[in-house]
């Protein structure tokens, strides 16, 4: 090819390239949410006057055309290769780790302490228990990419976790602990309690879903290596009434939300702000305030209680302590990621 | 507007070019008044009166010197001159240093422009353009108007009323384009993320490593997004007929800090040197007179960078090593082998970035400090960590700066591979809340 031509031929095609983004981007209806990047994107701005002149409509319209792009989700994998190619072992907060392992920091949810400070006032100190659920990367620091490492709280749970950090506690590709990692925290605080916690054995096995794909690769769209999703059912029958009646559930498993990309909600269908466990038999109220790390632990409970009530202070916003003590509640357990940000090897 | 965002390449440009390119010659100017119009404003609708305003005094300006000129009433065009000269500097004062108001874009190029346009007209070098709609295609023409190369009126007269559209223009002109777009995106924006994050590190937890880190990503940051943006603004140009001078030449090849300057926003240094350094006798009258010039040039190059006293003093620091270069180090320089040259120039030049990045002065040098050692660490974890994340951008980006691979670049497949790439990093962008823009 001459050179005249290959000038003239690129030319035409840059045109046509630009014109052709455009054209496709009229095609393509907008999107109000996107399921890949699990947020709202932005629509198309009000023209005003004012907007303009004051700047704020050629922001909106920018932001309108970069989130409604066509093929926003391609384009946004392709760069996310990229940067992994670079060796960048940290995407949008996801720390890319070793055998298939992300991780992210926990950030304080709810002020679990000032909770526990006031539940201890209300039932009494022997009364309130509490669980600091730890950062996967803390109890997992060999999986951790290089010279990175996490805080971890060095008790009875955290060192029960560690002594079994060869298991798969922890979702490669989600924040939460799975089931059994779930369970050992159990063993370990049951254990601390004075009860008898239940044997693995005694329970009924059953994998739920072989390519679990949690909310870290929701982020960041890279796994090296898909979840496996187990639950070990105690025997335990019991009755469940979400948020007190106004929910039309029950059930402590929720099998429709398997086949979703939230299968997590499959335990206690998800985040609730109240949920009452009656079981057939059993003594005394235990009430659980708790974070979405509690789902996959709450089944083990049912075994030691009458009634259990959870409540999600995210979603239930009332004075808890005076609500759970008009429903003769004996006994609190306070269960709760524990805050845990990155930090570096020393040397 | 800014050129590397997705509003400019999809709807502003495309729409541009191709009236642009459907009207006859004769309304060329207008369409690209009028589009750079539409481009100045679409930020900052704000400030298009200034810019408008200046556009009209300093075309009135023009028109008065070549009356005063033909009629041979050499005080009034003294008077005009002087009025242009210090009516420009008072807006670039008043809306850049007052703090007053928020700083209009580009007003440190138009100025300079429009500057460069009334004095040329005085000196007789340039002859008096009439037409209204050339003069202010002259000063909006958006490739240059926020940021650069500063064009001298003279050296665009000609194309300014006579220019070709060509293929093998067009041609140079996207790949030009899409290289500094490559430039800005995929390096400057991604490099400038590390030197983001080491500023977060606080001083008590810093090391020699980060602090060098730090430096290296800003002075890779600062070229790439500074050269990237000339190399779109010379492209653009050219798409639309113009050939403007060359910005950047490899600074960080440079042996010295007198060559880094050669190489480094060259259309600045050109303009400080025909305006203020030879007019004050640059170095004809001695030595002595000689260094005062510099030192008078390089701090009011400092002081165009911003109103911060860092600026100040990183525009004096250049002219002082300027100064000691002419004196005898040079000479010497010339003297050893090239190796030392290059580490001597990086060494001085990484220092003086460090100031510029840093708006207060003393954790400026606290910062030169650290690379020197003061931190008693060599590296720790968090180091590693940043070096092993970006370890491979920031090699990328030193073998860019000096040319390495500029052949490669130019083989169609590559650089379209580059549009490509940055198009996927500016979709992208709207995930990513460090990207910003200096210039």
């Amino acid at each position: 090819m001459g050179e005249k031509k290959k000038e003239k031929l690129c030319c035409i095609l840059f045109f046509v390239i630009l014109y052709a983004m455009w054209i496709g981007d009229i095609i393509s209806a907008d999107r109000l949410y996107s399921e890949w990047e699990k947020r709202r994107l932005a629509q198309k701005p009000e023209f005003s006057y004012q907007a303009v002149v004051d700047g704020s409509y050629g922001e909106a319209y920018e932001k309108w055309l970069t989130d409604q792009f066509p093929e926003r989700d391609y384009w946004v994998g392709i760069k996310n290769r990229c940067e992994r190619l670079l060796g960048k072992k940290e995407l949008k907060g996801i720390y890319i780790g070793k055998d298939g392992y992300l991780f992210s920091e926990n950030v304080e949810i709810a002020d679990w302490d000032k909770l526990e400070r006031k539940m201890k006032e209300r039932f009494g100190k022997e009364k309130v228990s509490r669980i600091y659920v730890p950062a996967a990367g803390a109890v997992l620091g060999e999986k951790l990419p290089n010279f990175v490492s996490f805080y971890g709280r060095e008790d009875a749970v955290f060192a029960h976790l560690l002594a079994h950090k060869e298991e798969d506690i922890y979702y490669r590709t989600d924040h939460h602990w799975t089931m059994l990692g779930a369970y050992y925290a159990y063993e370990a605080w049951a254990t601390e309690q004075g009860m008898q916690p239940l044997k693995l054995s005694e329970m009924e096995y059953r994998v739920l879903k072989e390519d679990f794909l949690g909310t870290h690769y929701g982020k960041i769209h890279y796994a090296k290596q898909m979840d496996v999703m187990e639950l070990y059912r105690p025997k335990v029958t019991c009755e469940v009434v979400y948020d007190l009646g106004e929910s039309k559930i029950s059930g402590l498993y929720q099998e429709e939300h398997l086949k979703t990309e939230d299968a997590y909600r499959f335990f206690l269908d998800g985040n609730h702000g109240v949920v009452e466990i009656m079981m057939e038999e059993g003594e005394g109220h235990l009430a659980v305030i708790k974070d979405s790390y509690a789902n996959c632990l709450i089944p083990f409970l049912t075994a030691h209680y009458g009634k259990i009530t959870v409540i999600d202070p995210r979603y239930f916003r009332v004075d808890i302590g005076e609500w759970l003590s008009e429903r003769e509640v004996t006994e609190v357990l306070i269960l709760g990621q524990d805050t845990s940000k990155v930090s570096f090897a020393d040397f | 507007m800014v050129f590397s965002s997705l509003i400019f390449i999809c709807r502003f440009f495309p729409v541009f070019l191709t009236i642009y390119l459907l009207v006859s010659a004769r309304y060329r100017n207008l369409v690209l008044f009028l589009g750079s119009l539409v481009f100045y404003a679409w930020g900052e609708p704000v400030y298009i009166g200034l810019m408008l305003f200046s556009t009209f005094l300093d075309y009135g300006n023009g028109r008065l010197l070549g009356y005063a000129k033909r009629t041979g009433r050499m005080h009034l065009a003294k008077g005009v001159l002087l009025e242009s000269v210090v009516v420009n500097l008072s807006l670039l004062c008043l809306f850049k240093y007052a703090g007053v108001f928020l700083l209009p874009v580009g007003i440190s190029f138009y100025t300079f422009q429009t500057m460069s346009y009334t004095i040329d007209v005085y000196r007789g070098e340039t002859p008096v353009q009439t037409d209204f709609i050339a003069f202010g295609a002259y000063v909006s023409m958006f490739p240059q108007l926020i940021a650069g190369p500063i064009v001298k009126y003279k050296d665009v007269a000609t194309e300014l009323t006579h220019r070709t559209l060509s293929f093998s223009n067009g041609y140079y002109g996207i790949e030009r384009f899409v290289i500094g777009l490559g430039k800005k995106v995929l390096l400057a924006n991604q490099i400038g993320l590390l030197w983001e994050e080491i500023q977060k590190i606080p001083a008590c937890e810093m090391t020699t490593l980060s602090a060098w880190l730090g430096s290296l990503a800003f002075a890779l940051q600062l070229y790439f997004d500074f050269s990237g943006y000339s190399d779109m603004a010379i492209g653009m140009a050219r798409m639309l007929g113009f050939h403007l001078k060359e910005n950047f030449d490899y600074p960080y090849r440079a042996r010295s800090i007198t060559e880094f300057w050669r190489r480094w926003h060259i259309s600045l240094g050109q303009w400080f040197r025909e305006y203020v350094y030879i007019p004050l006798g640059g170095n004809r009258k001695g030595l002595l007179l000689q260094f005062r010039n510099l030192l008078i040039v390089w701090a009011l190059t400092g002081i165009w960078h911003g109103k911060g006293m860092n600026f100040l003093v990183w525009g004096l620091y250049f002219g002082v090593l300027l100064i000691l270069e002419k004196w005898f180090l040079l000479r010497w320089l010339q003297r050893i082998p090239a190796v030392w040259g290059h580490l001597y120039a990086m060494v001085a030049v990484i220092a003086g970035m460090t100031v510029f990045a840093i708006d207060r002065l003393g954790d400026g040098l606290v910062w030169i400090g650290m690379l020197f050692g003061s931190t008693g660490r060599w590296y720790d974890g968090r180091a590693l960590w940043l070096l092993s994340g970006y370890g491979l951008l920031l090699l990328l980006g030193v073998i860019g700066s000096v040319g390495v691979g500029k052949k490669f670049c130019r083989y169609p497949l590559v650089w379209m591979m580059v549009f490509f790439l940055s198009m996927a990093y500016l979709v992208d962008a709207s995930y990513n809340p460090f990207l910003y823009f200096r210039f």
